[in-house]
């Protein structure tokens, strides 16, 4: 495992508010190709992590790479710009715009004013609305492509934002508890549906809280807790690591 | 300059400053409680001012009257707007709606619209001119205090301001609706759990806030002798002002920056010709919003 | 909306100008310029309220400051009304931008009030600011609209027509193109636009300057029109009449713009004896639709295309039709 091949690589990352210490040097490597977890128990900082890399927040101290580029401190729609897709844990999708237009908002970018009147705005369009059918399609909502997105259930909803998120052929793609919500049948085809895309070569981030999910499809796992990176190894092994156990279960004494 | 013409002019801006104060209050209540600007506060004020005048026009009774009935009148028009500009968007249950950006806009926009129909009725009635006022009830009887010459309505306006604000810190600490309003404004659902009437909260900041509006436009209009259909506007911009200013949520940050805003526009009248005053108030709005999001005293900040 | 409905009413368009002129008195005329000025300013504003959701209060400054470079401009150095237009249309967007700058991360309501503030400013600033702009008196004898000897009131009506056209042309391409989607999310929800890869900032300021471009060069009309400008006629109240245009009309549809500032000229118009009632129609109206459409006549989700969904409910075959083609 070369430092040279990891896609996402997070170097003793750091952030305080004021006197909480959200996200305590952490340090990991999502290689290319990886499907991995990040899970942790409520308040462990995986919000707070993901808002780190997604740009939302710069952190206090510590670096990120995205392609051996430094990415910290780059302003979200930079970050999405250079390959990360990403969904949202409370379904952040556009009521208001038809579900072909939303999945298109992946794809727009850095379109710009005079797209629209050019000629040469013209095949920026197309090519866009070639990739947002495909997205559409590929996340089985095709035919509610002029439906309302308000009008959407909740499940499908879910997928509306993977295909957003995967209209802008992400590198990276990381998913935001994908699992809320969902009974047990819907998290297995959604289960599947991650695999389908790993197999397709992208790099997958799953942030979960569910760990039937995460052990069900994850090559390997990285657990939080109290900001800190507690554990980095293979399901099984995080499964019976006992300091993981201990920061889920917590043991009767101090 | 001459230290006592400064002098002067932060005494007047005092003055005037406390007038903003008091709706500065009015709004940050309303805001506190509901997360919405309330436009037609401004009105309330100029209501205060005109229904002042028509019971001094028809009546002629002592000023405590007056202000009794202004109080009353203000009380009044609160309980109106809410009911029709504020309430019917409150169709929603959940925070998150309660708290949407569409609703926040909703309501700007009808408490706009509000605004207007009450502006232009009284400029309808009123023809748009300045009224005139007995002069016994006019409050500029001169008072020499040392270098500075204040009115009495200066003194008044401090006496009220000061009896207002007690009034509230009263209701507000010390009665059951006043403590209704703080869970209210802390938290509605919660409120709601608790079993509070919120509806009752709500309409019971907007008749605090509305009267203290009411009452100070009274007392300008008193004060500087000139009651017009146009009067809330400026003072209601710059009670905003004051309430960003002071942190959107704070009462004591509105009033102290009510203050500030008060004596600089008093002393930029020794610089600037008189129609360039408010371009100070417009100044300071924009510079706290440009430069101090979490307003000067950076209290529990709003996301701007 | 096809493109063949939006020839068949540009035709329709040309009839009722061409009848103005043969039949009608300058009354009709004066009022046929006026709202067309009005559809410019409504759908101009309707690109940075509707489509990009952000709520401006103080859209009449910048058509106050269009009017005014087109005044000064032709009056003191002579230029032309082709040149002042996009002259008036350059300084209103200059402003433009300058305002959008600093306010670019304020959210919906401080920025509307930033705006309003903004507005204000401009205006005391008309009418205080006697040495450039004369005040309270105002610009007389604006020199009207000319060219090779083309004058007087049927090449107003046509030139003001012809400009019409284009501005609304060209809102239009904005908010049916991919850009107008970028917009719109930037509406539904800023945050998460960020996140998906649009430079938030930058729509934001460029949607402004469009928007503000488009109002100046409805001031410079307004100024070459009427041959008199004054600060009163840019004041907040103005502002509020064109939002209430657009929020009757339909936010962020170029259709709503036009219907709603035709019903809000014409109507004020039809009541001219009761004029002063004027304004206090204006509030109902805007009331009114705030509470019972709010998302105006023809907005994009409004009642009346609810009402067309319920009706098309049966064919649902392709997943219904794409509003974007390019």
């Amino acid at each position: 495992m070369s430092t040279d091949a990891a896609l996402l690589e997070l170097r003793q990352l750091t952030r305080r508010f004021g006197g909480l210490t959200a996200v305590d040097n952490v340090s990991a490597q999502v290689m290319s190709g990886e499907l991995v977890g990040l899970i942790g128990p409520n308040g462990a900082g995986k919000t707070t992590l993901f808002n780190l890399i997604s740009g939302v927040t710069p952190p206090t101290t510590g670096e990120i790479a995205f392609e051996g580029r430094r990415i910290t401190g780059a302003r979200p729609f930079e970050v999405a710009r250079m390959g990360v897709g990403r969904t949202f844990q409370n379904l952040r999708i556009f009521p208001n715009m038809t579900v072909f237009d939303n999945v298109s908002v992946g794809a727009i970018g850095d379109i710009a004013l005079g797209d629209a009147l050019t000629w040469r705005g013209r095949a920026r369009a197309r090519s866009i609305s070639e990739v947002s059918t495909e997205m559409l399609d590929k996340v089985g909502l095709a035919a509610f492509a002029g439906e309302l997105a308000a009008n959407l259930s909740y499940g499908k909803r879910k997928m509306l934002e993977i295909a957003r998120a995967l209209a802008g052929r992400p590198k990276l793609l990381i998913l935001d508890e994908p699992a809320a919500g969902l009974n047990d049948t819907e998290t297995a085809d959604l289960a599947r549906f991650i695999q389908r895309l790993r197999g397709e070569g992208l790099t997958i981030l799953l942030v979960e809280h569910d760990m039937s999910l995460v052990m069900r499809v994850c090559s390997r796992v990285m657990v939080l807790a109290f900001g800190r990176k507690i554990a980095d190894a293979s399901p099984a092994a995080v499964q019976s690591d006992p300091a993981v156990l201990d920061a889920y279960l917590g043991t009767g004494d101090e | 300059m001459d230290a006592t013409v400064l002098l002067q002019q932060v005494v007047n801006g005092l003055s005037i400053g406390l007038v903003y104060a008091l709706m500065a209050i009015g709004f940050t209540l309303i805001f506190g409680v509901l997360n919405v600007v309330n436009f037609a506060h401004g009105e309330v004020y100029t209501l205060g001012a005109f229904v002042g005048l028509i019971v001094i026009t028809a009546l002629k009774p002592p000023l405590w009257l007056v202000l009794v009935l202004v109080l009353a009148s203000g009380a009044l028009a609160g309980i109106v707007l809410e009911r029709l500009a504020f309430r019917p968007f409150r169709r929603f249950r959940d925070e998150a709606a309660l708290k949407s950006k569409a609703m926040r806009e909703a309501t700007l926009l009808s408490s706009l619209a509000v605004s207007i129909i009450v502006r232009e009725a009284l400029e309808l009635k009123f023809s748009g001119e300045m009224q005139t006022i007995a002069q016994a009830y006019l409050l500029q009887r001169p008072i020499q205090l040392g270098p500075v010459t204040i009115t009495d309505g200066n003194l008044i306006i401090f006496a009220l301001s000061v009896a207002m604000l007690a009034a509230l810190q009263f209701v507000l600490y010390r009665t059951r609706i006043g403590l209704a309003i703080r869970a209210v404004s802390n938290n509605v659902l919660g409120a709601q759990f608790v079993g509070i009437d919120t509806t009752r909260a709500i309409v019971a900041t907007f008749v605090v806030g509305s009267m203290l509006g009411a009452v100070a436009g009274i007392m300008v209009g008193l004060y500087q002798g000139a009651i017009f259909p146009n009067m809330g506007f400026e003072p209601g911009v710059k009670a905003f002002v004051a309430m960003v200013m002071g942190g959107l949520s704070s009462i004591p940050g509105a009033v102290v920056c009510a203050l500030i805003l008060g004596v600089a526009e008093s002393v930029a009248t020794q610089f600037f010709s008189d129609g360039w005053k408010a371009l100070v108030s417009y100044g300071f709005l924009l510079a706290t919003l440009w430069f101090f999001p979490a307003g000067l005293f950076g209290f529990k900040r709003e996301k701007m | 909306m096809s493109a063949r409905l939006n020839l068949v009413l540009v035709l329709a368009l040309g009839a009722l100008l061409a009848g103005l002129v043969a039949l009608g008195s300058s009354y009709f005329h004066q009022i046929a310029i006026t709202t067309m000025i009005f559809v410019i300013l409504s759908a101009s504003l309707n690109l940075i309220t509707g489509s990009a959701g952000l709520l401006s209060l103080g859209h009449a400054a910048f058509f106050g400051v269009g009017a005014y470079a087109a005044a000064l401009l032709s009056t003191r150095l002579g230029w032309p009304f082709w040149l002042t237009l996009p002259a008036a249309g350059a300084a209103a967007a200059a402003v433009g931008a300058l305002v959008a700058v600093p306010t670019m991360r304020l959210t919906s309501i401080y920025f509307a009030v930033a705006t309003l503030g903004i507005g204000e400013m401009i205006y005391v600033t008309m009418l205080n600011w006697v040495g450039f702009t004369r005040g309270p008196m105002g610009i007389r004898s604006i020199p009207g609209l000319e060219l090779w000897g083309f004058k007087g009131i049927a090449f107003a009506l046509v030139v003001t027509a012809g400009v019409m056209l284009a501005v609304l042309w060209l809102v239009h391409r904005l908010v049916h193109s991919y850009y107008g989607n970028a917009m719109r999310a930037l509406r539904e929800d800023d945050a998460c636009a960020d996140a998906m890869g649009i430079d938030v900032g930058r729509l934001k300021l460029q949607a402004f300057s469009v928007a503000c471009a488009l109002a100046g060069v409805a001031g410079a009309l307004f100024a070459h029109t009427t041959g008199y400008i004054s600060p009163e006629s840019f004041k907040f109240g103005e502002s509020i009449l064109v939002l209430s245009m657009i929020v009757v009309g339909g936010l962020g549809s170029v259709y709503g713009s036009v219907i709603g500032a035709v019903i809000l000229s014409v109507l004020p118009e039809l009541l001219r004896e009761l004029g002063s009632w004027r304004m206090i129609a204006v509030g109902a109206v805007l009331f009114l639709s705030i509470l019972f459409l709010p998302r105006g006549l023809v907005g994009e989700v409004s009642a009346i295309e609810l009402i067309r969904r319920q009706l098309r409910r049966r064919d649902r075959g392709d997943g219904g039709a794409r509003r974007v083609a390019w």
